[in-house]
């Protein structure tokens, strides 16, 4: 379980957009992107090579469609 | 080095990052100034808490590694002359090495720790009221971007703590053919800062009341070190004192180690675009 309060904070790394919780994972309310939670610890890690590509938003936009 | 081959070395050393050999290498004379450090940097948090009163006090520790700072704020908290902080830390650890992350201790319960790198940090826009960023800043593979980042999570008038190791101390400066070799052999490092570096990333990333010193002027060969270990703390802590206030005194920018402070600025001031990498 991830505190309601951090929850409030969290956004999704690839297209900055609010997060939800579901059993096992985060999701992106946006681009629907799943990011597991292990041993209480969200995975929202996105490498800085795959930001310095993706900074533009064009890319962003590209990256909703690939979700 | 170009960029693709940083990158791969960063990519090695994050899934491969065990430093738990070199912790229990250390002595007790270097544990203690770990602990000096940390200790700095709570009072420089304290501090700021005292201008700046929160209810509850949203923190983010940028590459927390095994939660050596988590650990000392529990440690702090659990001391039976303090009656604890009068706020309520929010503490969010951000890591993302595995192997760090699966070698960090267990006693921090209640402290929240994400997996993501700084250069892409997955919190909202003004959501913590600080920022450290401890002997991590050297590890990463885009130190601009990070503080970009954290310019962006912290809130208006918020703080950045960044301690870093000086890559300009006076004695790399005396010996620079140790600090070299050691350079080379360092396979964590992608980036060296020293002083006048360290405070034009901050800068351009715009952040406001920069104020950055040196502390730990006392170096001795290794030897000297363990004996020192044998001796009592306070005379070890008090030879630290000492040596820092004499050393901050002839070579300002010497010390081994950086302590830097900057603020988000109140006024809302436009990210300067990063343009092409
Ligand atoms: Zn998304």
């Amino acid at each position: 379980m991830i505190s309601k309060d951090l929850l409030n904070l969290l956004i999704c790394p690839k297209c900055h957009s609010a997060v939800r919780e579901q059993t096992t994972y985060l999701e992106c309310t946006a681009c629907h992107h799943q990011f597991p939670i292990q041993n209480g610890i969200p995975l929202l890690r996105v490498d800085p090579h795959e930001t310095l590509q993706e900074s533009s938003p064009q890319n962003l936009k590209t990256h909703k469609s690939q979700a | 080095m170009n960029i693709s081959n940083q990158y791969e070395k960063w990519k090695i050393f994050q899934s491969s990052w065990d430093d738990e050999d070199f912790i229990n290498s250390l002595t007790g004379f270097m544990k203690l100034r770990y602990r000096r450090l940390d200790e700095k940097v709570y009072a420089l948090l304290d501090s700021y808490l005292a201008f700046n009163p929160e209810k509850k006090f949203y923190f983010l520790d940028v590459g927390c590694g095994r939660l050596e700072f988590a650990d000392f704020l529990t440690q702090q908290w659990r001391t039976p002359h303090e009656k604890g902080p009068s706020t309520q830390w929010h503490y969010i650890g951000l890591e993302p090495s595995q192997v760090q992350l699966n070698q960090r201790s267990l006693s921090t319960p209640d402290m929240e720790i994400i997996q993501a790198t700084g250069e892409n940090i997955p919190l909202a826009e003004m959501s913590v009221h600080a920022v450290l960023v401890k002997e991590a800043l050297d590890h990463c593979f885009d130190p601009q971007k990070v503080l970009q980042e954290i310019y962006r999570v912290l809130k208006p008038n918020g703080i950045v703590v960044i301690t870093l190791t000086n890559d300009q101390s006076y004695y790399k400066r005396l010996f620079p053919w140790i600090n070299h070799s050691k350079k080379i052999r360092q396979t964590d490092h992608l980036n060296f800062f020293d002083a006048n570096a360290l405070k034009k990333i901050v800068q351009e990333a715009n952040f406001d009341k920069i104020h950055l010193e040196t502390y730990n002027y006392l170096k001795l060969p290794n030897g000297f070190e363990k004996y020192l270990s044998g001796l009592s703390e306070n005379i070890q802590r008090s030879l630290l004192t000492i040596t820092d206030r004499w050393g901050s005194g002839l070579y300002p920018m010497g010390g081994g180690g950086m302590i830097l402070t900057a603020y988000r600025p109140a006024v809302k001031l436009s990210i300067k675009s990063r343009g092409e990498i």
